[in-house]
């Protein structure tokens, strides 16, 4: 207080008194209390326990004071494995409708084929026509009559095996021979001439050859006779040139009397 | 020998002889019904409720005892399927309400109250509306402790709850019941 007033507190005028209130007996129980808990904790047996958290409670009988139903138990066990079968049917499938709620319901059962609704009268009957009215009117439907469609037979082309076969031995024997051809090697003009040659003679036809080489052979004769005549023409002027003009001139002119007398009695050789 | 004195392993085996797998079951149905009966009663107060999953217990437990490891006792994994079991009835009560928890719990409290035997003066009744205040986990702890008297290490098992928590909160629940019943 006198520290208080030293600061110049305002709350050295305060009492101080607790404001909160504690549970009457509080501490005369808490030692027993702790020690009961600490004792509880560590019980291994579930009544020991009891005993120490809640003397009570322990004291509380355990009976329930909820009803069963009369022979619910003894039952039990038979009506669980009418369950289980009634559960089994329902994963398998089996007669899941009829049987599974002839299980959990007779009176549903019983309810099951009763319909309570109605239709207007002939409501089937015009369902049909009318719907192949509405299907005849559609381009894309060809249907005869309503809920028959006309089954187109197929035949499959692929049915024989022969056929099969067949087919899959041609279609090997394009792709090997494409791949040949594919894969032959060129034979180059400049690389190698004759195998060109040949090998392009081969594509030609025989007639067109046989011109060409009838025509290179006349061709070749007009320049041999034609060569060999301007060789001849040189030799004469060559063997000539000593002779005088006026013994050739006269030469000529016993040779062209010769040739006249010989055309006129025609057997001179003969 | 009858199957009723057969302990779990020899049922078990007798279970997984098609021959008498029916007969194994129906065994284990009449040694077990009545605890797990109990324990769901004691969570969901009403008896068809009771009954709805007890019946959806079995079907699981008939199902899946094929493939039981037995790494723990068979009781154990009665309790833990039909502790699921019934939190999932309990959850889906609370979607079919479409109410927060506490308005569920209070259902619960109402339906005690509605039992036709009940009478609020007597102990009993409130140590069950006592026991109908506590979180539903905690509920359920203190079941099987309480009234199963089942040992830490195999309820840690059934919870999947570490023995301490589970002992702590056993503590708390008889603390709270006890005042509950003190107050009322």
């Amino acid at each position: 207080m006198k520290e208080l007033a030293d600061l110049g507190s305002d709350l050295k005028d305060h009492s101080p008194e607790n404001i909160y209130s504690v549970p009457a007996g509080y501490f005369e129980g808490l030692a027993d209390q702790i020690l009961n808990r600490i004792k509880a904790w560590n019980a291994t047996d579930a009544k020991d326990e009891l005993s120490y958290l809640s003397p009570m409670l322990s004291n509380v009988s355990k009976e329930m004071p909820y009803a069963v139903p009369a022979g619910f138990f003894q039952d039990l066990g038979d009506d669980i494995l009418k369950n289980i079968s009634a559960h089994e049917d329902y994963l398998r499938k089996e007669s899941f409708g009829r049987e599974e709620i002839e299980v959990l319901s007779p009176l549903l059962s019983s309810l099951k084929n009763k319909n309570p609704y109605s239709t207007p009268a002939g409501y089937f009957e015009k369902l049909e026509t009318g719907i192949v009215r509405q299907r005849a009117d559609s381009p894309k439907e060809s249907f005869a009559t309503f809920g028959e469609k006309k089954q187109t037979k197929v035949i499959s082309i692929t049915k024989r095996r022969w056929y099969r076969l067949a087919v899959a031995a041609a279609v090997i024997g394009i792709i090997v021979i494409g791949g040949l051809l594919f894969n032959k090697p060129q034979v180059n003009p400049v690389d190698n001439p004759q195998a060109w040659i040949e090998k392009n003679v081969k594509k030609v036809n025989k007639d067109k050859i046989d011109e060409f080489v009838t025509l290179a052979n006349d061709d070749s004769n007009e320049k041999a006779d034609s060569q060999s005549e301007a060789v001849k023409k040189a030799e004469i002027k060559e063997l000539m040139k000593d002779v005088p003009e006026k013994e050739i001139e006269a030469f000529l002119n016993d040779a062209i009397a010769l040739e006249s007398n010989t055309d006129t009695d025609g057997s001179m050789n003969e | 020998m009858a199957l009723t004195t057969l302990s779990d392993s020899e049922l078990l085996v007798e279970f997984r002889n098609p021959v008498t797998k029916e007969k194994a079951f129906t065994s284990i149905i009449k040694k077990y019904q009545e605890k797990l009966y109990w324990h769901l009663r004691r969570m969901v107060v009403d008896h068809d409720d009771a009954n709805d999953v007890l019946q959806n217990v079995m079907i699981r437990i008939w199902n899946g005892l094929e493939n039981f490891r037995e790494d723990s006792q068979l009781y154990t994994w009665l309790y833990r399927v039909a502790t699921n079991e019934c939190l999932t009835f309990l959850e889906q009560q609370k979607k079919r309400a479409a109410v927060s928890l506490s308005d569920v719990e209070s259902g619960l409290e109402n339906k005690i109250k509605a039992d036709r035997d009940f009478d609020g003066n007597k102990l009993e009744w409130k140590l069950q509306l006592g026991i109908q205040q506590l979180p539903e986990k905690q509920r359920i702890v203190f079941q099987l402790r309480y009234y199963d008297e089942m040992p830490y290490e195999e309820m840690s098992r059934v919870l999947e709850t570490s023995e301490g928590a589970l002992k702590a909160s056993y503590h708390h629940a008889v603390k709270k019941i006890e005042d509950y019943i003190r107050n009322h």
